[in-house]
């Protein structure tokens, strides 16, 4: 019998367990019968003798190998039945679960489209971010057109050049108000 | 009465069950009668030693059990050798053999004489 058979029939181990131990015992009664004792007290003599029984259970079930399988069931149910005989208790649980999980999924799915989803480009590995980094006038992501146009120069083959997006105060033509609009610029390759 | 504790060395106990139920199928009574009328009565085994060791070796199928009925009648619970229990016999025997051999003979050496 596999560990899940023996799981299964729990019942039917413990008794058969009992049986056996019982059986050991009873050989014992005869024996303390012919020194003389009544029935009652030898089979009190017997059971003396043998120890412990349920510390003697308590063993064979260790041995039996399922024992964590059952201890975590019966932790289950012990669990189980708290939270039923605490429905508060058991609704806080639940809504601070829910909320720490949905939390989680939120932010993982932003950090999952910024991060690791790769820019919906052909070829994203030919894309490179430029930056100053030594220079008392830094701006980050900054360059005047001469500047771009030097490094156009540098690079040789065609590059194309785009701007982040950028915010600019700017009066369309025509409105009245100054307004913000977003913008980047490209290089028209 | 406090049951004695054995006295047997690790894994000795074992090795003394797999032998008895060797010579035939046998309930876990009938076992320790077997060792103890055998051993003339140096080898007591309670049943707190002895039925967790039959439940590990049934667990480790060194032994099969199954119910059967005594002579008197009763439903008991009798062990029988698998075939890796004999194998286990054969090779702890040997090795006990070898090391009970050996702390005799250094037990039995005549001091002074060396």
């Amino acid at each position: 019998m596999n560990w899940f058979g023996r799981l299964l029939r729990r019942k039917q181990q413990e008794s058969h367990l009992d049986q056996e131990l019982r059986f050991h015992i009873e050989q014992r009664v005869p024996d303390f019968r012919r020194s003389g004792l009544d029935d009652a007290e030898a089979r009190r003599k017997a059971r003396q003798q043998f120890g412990g029984a349920d510390q003697v259970k308590e063993d064979c079930r260790d041995a039996r190998g399922t024992r964590w399988l059952e201890d975590l069931l019966q932790d289950l149910r012990y669990a189980a039945r708290g939270l039923w005989h605490h429905p508060g208790f058991a609704l806080v649980i639940v809504f601070s679960l829910a909320l720490s999980i949905g939390g989680n999924t939120a932010i993982f799915s932003v950090l999952n489209a910024v991060l690791c989803r790769s820019v919906p480009v052909v070829q994203p590995e030919q894309l490179y971010g430029l930056d100053i980094t030594e220079s008392k006038f830094r701006a980050p992501q900054r360059f005047s057109y001469p500047l771009f146009e030097q490094m156009r120069g540098a690079a040789g083959d065609g590059i194309a050049a785009m701007s982040r997006v950028a915010r600019m105060y700017s009066r369309l033509a025509g409105a009245c108000e100054q307004d913000i609009a977003r913008v980047q610029l490209g290089s028209g390759e | 009465m406090a049951s004695p504790k054995s006295d047997l060395p690790q894994g000795t106990l074992d090795l003394l069950i797999l032998k008895t139920v060797a010579l035939g199928p046998v309930h876990g009574y009938a076992i320790a009668q077997r060792l103890q009328q055998i051993s003339r009565d140096v080898v007591q085994v309670p049943g707190g030693s002895l039925y967790p060791a039959l439940h590990r070796l049934e667990n480790r199928k060194l032994l099969s059990a199954e119910w059967r009925r005594t002579e008197t009648g009763r439903e008991a619970k009798f062990y029988r050798l698998t075939r890796r229990g004999r194998a286990h016999l054969n090779t702890g025997a040997a090795s006990w053999q070898r090391l009970s051999e050996a702390v005799a003979l250094i037990l039995g050496i005549a001091e002074g004489g060396v």
